[in-house]
This record gives structure tokens, sequence and C-alpha cells, in this order.
């Protein structure tokens, strides 16, 4: 009896505890989502207001927003998830491109200077990126390509190329060669048995590769700071520029940091359980 | 005469196969190491040559070693590192141990709602860093309107109350907790995902033996989660040296240059002020250090998976 009621006891305490830990973890999110219907003068109250009247305008005047750079902040919200989606996909699209088809190479054949190569590549993952900045700063001056499309989608494939091709080299070591050795058996030719058997069997992995070289790239702020001016906003520097000079419009900055995050928490609800294996870089098997 | 035929066409198959796996070994790894020398080696290699170079009124002249030699005495860098190694330690040890006991908490199917909590812990890894920077900096540390200060206020503990990154003192570790609060989810899921594909066996056998739940952890779980923790810490190691954005959304580098780690100094330098040969000649310091990094964790841990 004493025991069952310990168990009892225990039990709750944990119980109490997960949602003690998941409420500490949350709190400075949901504080955000609140503070994003909130006035500006309830956001800036001392003591912090827990009641107010919620309002939405904060979203409104993002979304509404004209385009004419006379207004109250310096540039159209819309326009920068625009931006940034191009970028991201774009930058994206040429890691999977040709990361697929390295991580595939480098997964098949092995040698002593292809070891190189991969280090050169884990290199590049690990690699601050203030590192490229510098000179992508100094080069993108000389060839005058300056706050461009181009200089900035070059710019964050060095933060998705490399990332996807280390974690397509794991997700290829892990697909057996069995499958592959039965094919050429069977009479397929090696490029045939890469299309039609390990291609369709990486899917979770170049899926895994994808949202999450979107979330860096989506996420990176300092090519774009550093890189580009007026013309090529991403999202990061909209947040950033509600920072004014003479005020700070709390509201709409914390409402388009809420928008921005939408892709990457659908992303996660859909793909949690392919996240795991790709945050590693394929070298935990989840 | 239809034997011949069929060898001759036995023997233009494998020519064909094998000029398929060349095509393989070679041409698929050929559009990526273009790819790759272009947008890694050209601006690496451009870094090294500018930082041989200085900006002297306004004309890019050779200089020698002179912007390491400024590097070396000046302390400033020394102090970056300084600050980046501190933030990484901590922050890298609180993550691991913090990430292993909520995941041996919610690890426990039995809770109710387990699965949405889990599901829940991973939003503040998906905030855009940048954003977390802001809603920190203005709605949580401020020291007036924030609020944690009036928390603190609330549950009776104001010497707890601090001005947190405006302070010289609390600027680092409130970036750190930062840093906690928004990526201990990612040693979490790592380790549930760890311990969820556990054997139980091993478990099991504990059990039998009489040991006690802590005995089971150290002696049983710790030693078979030991690689997915050695994996855990080089990624959080990594994503710590990066980290610029909570630095320069939070602080700026400030009070002074008390949180100035390796990329808000060489950030400075570049565009605060404009001194493109020091700020090259830390890139290349910066860069030496991964290589010696990357190639330690390559022969240590990652390579010997393959």
């Amino acid at each position: 009896m004493d025991s069952k009621l310990a168990r009892r006891i225990k039990y709750t305490i944990r119980v109490i505890l997960a949602y003690v830990i998941a409420l500490l973890f949350l709190a400075p999110f949901l504080w955000m989502l609140i503070s994003s219907f909130k006035k500006d003068i309830d956001i800036t109250a001392s003591p912090p207001k827990l009641f107010f009247d919620p309002i939405i305008s904060n979203y409104r005047n993002i979304i509404q927003w004209s385009g004419e750079r006379t207004g109250l902040f310096r540039f159209p919200v819309l326009g920068c998830l625009e931006t940034s989606l191009i970028v991201t996909i774009i930058a994206t699209g040429i890691a999977l491109l040709v990361g697929i088809i390295a991580g595939y190479s480098l997964s098949r054949f092995k040698s002593k200077k292809r070891e190189w190569i991969r280090i050169w590549i884990l290199s590049a993952v690990i690699a601050p990126p203030v590192v490229f900045m510098v000179p992508y700063f100094m080069i993108a001056r000389i060839l005058g390509l300056f706050d461009s499309y181009t200089l900035l989608i070059i710019a964050s494939t060095t933060i998705s190329l490399p990332f996807t091709i280390w974690m397509m080299i794991g997700f290829f070591n892990d697909i057996p060669k069995d499958l592959e050795e039965a094919a050429y058996i069977d009479g397929c030719s090696p490029l045939k048995a890469f299309l039609i058997i390990s291609l369709p069997l990486a899917k979770p992995g170049i899926s895994a590769a994808a949202t999450l070289s979107f979330i860096n790239v989506w996420n990176n702020l300092i090519f774009p700071l550093a890189l580009t001016a007026d013309r090529v906003k991403t999202i990061p520097l909209a947040v950033q520029g509600f920072l004014g000079w003479t005020r700070i419009f709390y509201g709409m900055m914390i409402a388009t940091g809420v928008l921005a995050i939408i892709p990457g928490l659908v992303i996660t609800i859909f793909a949690s359980k392919i996240l795991v294996g790709g945050l590693t870089l394929g070298a935990v098997k989840g | 005469m239809f034997l011949i035929h069929v060898k001759a066409k036995e023997r233009q198959n494998k020519t064909l196969r094998k000029h398929q796996w060349v095509v393989i070994e070679i041409y698929f790894l050929i559009p990526a190491i273009i790819t790759l020398a272009g947008i890694t080696m050209y601006p690496v290699a451009y870094g090294v040559i500018m930082s041989f170079r200085d900006l002297i009124s306004g004309k890019l002249i050779f200089v020698g070693l002179a912007n390491y030699g400024r590097l070396i005495a000046g302390g400033r860098f020394a102090h970056s590192l300084y600050i980046t190694m501190v933030f990484t330690i901590v922050a890298v040890i609180v993550e691991t141990i913090l990430g292993m006991l909520i995941a041996l908490l919610y690890s426990d199917d039995k809770i109710a709602g387990i699965f949405v909590l889990r599901v829940l812990l991973v939003l503040p890894m998906i905030v855009i860093p940048i954003v977390v920077a802001m809603v920190f900096r203005h709605l949580i540390y401020e020291p007036k309107m924030g609020v944690l200060n009036y928390f603190f206020d609330l549950i009776r503990l104001p010497m707890l109350k601090s001005k947190w990154s405006c302070d010289i003192k609390t600027a680092l570790l409130s970036l750190i907790l930062i840093d906690i609060w928004e990526r201990t989810p990612f040693p979490f899921l790592v380790f549930l995902a760890g311990i969820k594909s556990l054997p139980k066996e091993p478990h099991e056998a504990a059990l039998i033996d009489g040991a006690s739940p802590w005995q089971t952890f150290f002696y049983v779980t710790l030693p078979l989660l030991r690689h997915i923790i050695m994996v855990v810490i080089v990624f959080r190691a990594i994503g710590c040296i990066k980290a610029f954005d909570i630095f320069y959304g939070v602080t700026a580098g400030g009070p002074g240059v008390a949180t100035e780690n390796v990329s808000m100094y060489i950030y400075y330098q570049m565009f605060k002020y404009n001194r493109v040969g020091t700020a090259s000649a830390s890139t290349v310091i910066t860069m030496l250090i991964t290589f010696c990094f990357v190639f330690f964790i390559y022969k240590a841990i990652l390579g010997k998976e393959s």
C-alpha cells in the first residue's frame, strides 16, 4: 500500500515537473505571441501588463503596407518575405541539385583523396559565416555585385551546400548496398540503380536536408546584414529594421517575428521525426 | 553464332557499366567541387591575400605581417576568443546536462499529454534567432519594463533582480541563458530519440539485479548513449562558436567589449572601424582554428563511422 502511494506521489511529481519545464520553455514564446497583439504603449508599460485590449493592427499594418518609403517604417515586410523566399528557395535548390549526386558519389567511393574532400566540406559546414563575410564583401565591391540577389544567393549557398552534401553522405551510407547489388545482378546499370533504388530510398534524407538548409538560410542574418543595403532585404533584416533611430516599433517588430516563424513551424510539426536525424547531420539514427 | 552475339553484348554492357561507374565517381562530384571551390575556396584565398594588406589612405597596400602582429599585440582579438570559449563551454555543458535530464523525464510515455509537450518543447528552436534576440532584449531583459525583473518581484526575490544584458557582470550570463533557452531542445530531441531506441534487455537485467534507477542510469543508459552524447556536444559546440545573431541583437558586443565574441569582433573590425586588414587577418586565424577543430573531430569521432 505504502509503496503504491509512494509511486503515485513520484508519478505526480514527475507530471508536475514535466509541465513546469514545458511552461518555462514556452513562456518567452507565449509572451512574444501575446505582445504581438498589444499596442506599443501596452508593450512598454512598466510593470508589464498581462491584461490589455488586444488589437490586430500590428499585423494589419505589416500586411497592408503599400510600398511607399515615407511611412512609419523603412521597408515593406511582405516584400522582405518575398525576397527571403526567393533567396532561400534558390539557395536550397542549388544545394539539392549539386549536393545529392555529390553525396552519393562520396558515399559510394572512398579513398585518401576523397577523405580530404570530406574534411574540406566539413570545414565549410563548421566555419562561422563571418569567415566568408569579409572576403565576399570585398569581392562584391570589386565586381559591383553589392546589394544584389546574385550575391546573396551565392553567399547563402555557402550555408546550404556543404551542409546538404554532408547530410546526403550520411543518408546514402545508411542505405544498404545489398539492394543496389541485387539490382546489378538483375541487369540494372549503376546509373539506373541510383535513380530507381537509392534516390527514392533517400527521400526522407533529402527532405530533411532540404528543410534544414531552408531553415538555416531563412534564419541567417549576417549575410544580408553585411552584403545588402536597400534593394535586397530579407526577413531577419526587416525585424532589425523596426529599431528606428528615434523610436522602436515594438508591436510591428514582434508581429513580423511571429509571421516569420510560420514556415519553420509548419515544417517542424510535419517533419519533427525526420529532423532528429537531420539535425545531427545523420550522425544519430533517430 | 548466337553465343558470340550474347558475349559481345555482355562485353558491351560491361564497358557501359564501367563507364557509368566513372560517371558516378567523377562526374557526380565535379559540379559540387566547382561550386564549392567558387563559393568557399575563392573567398578564403582572397581573404588570405587581403590579410597581408591594409587600407592606407584609400588604397590596399602590402604591409606584410603587420596585421597579424597587431592582432596578437592588441589583446582584443584574444579577448574575443576567450569570450567565445567561455560562452561555448558553459552553454554546452548546461545544455547537454539539462537536455539529458528533460529527455529522461519526457521519455515516460505514461505522462498525460507528453506527446504534445514534446512538440511544444521544440518551439524555441524554430524562432528566428534575431527575433529571439529582440524579444529577450526588449521584452524580457529590459530592466524597467522587462518581464524577468517583474517576475522576481512577484515571487518576492528582489535580490535576483539585475540589469541583465545591460550590466557588464551579467551580460554574458544573459546571453548564455538565451542560448540555453533556444538550443536545449536540440540535445533534448536527440537524447529522447536515443533513449527511445535503446535496447530493453540491459535495463531489464539491471532491474532484476536490483539496481536503483540512478544506478541504472549511470551504469547502463549513459554508457549506451556515449556516442550520441559526443555527437551532441560537438554539434552544440559548433553552434556556439558560430553564434552571431543573439550577440549582435541583444548586446552588440557590449557593454564595452564584455560580450564581444569572434564573430562580433570581425564584424566590428570590418564595418565599424573599416579595418579591412585586421578583419581579414582575424578571419584567417579563425579559419585555421576551425580547420584544426574539424580535423580533430573528423579523426576522433565522425570519421570512425563511415
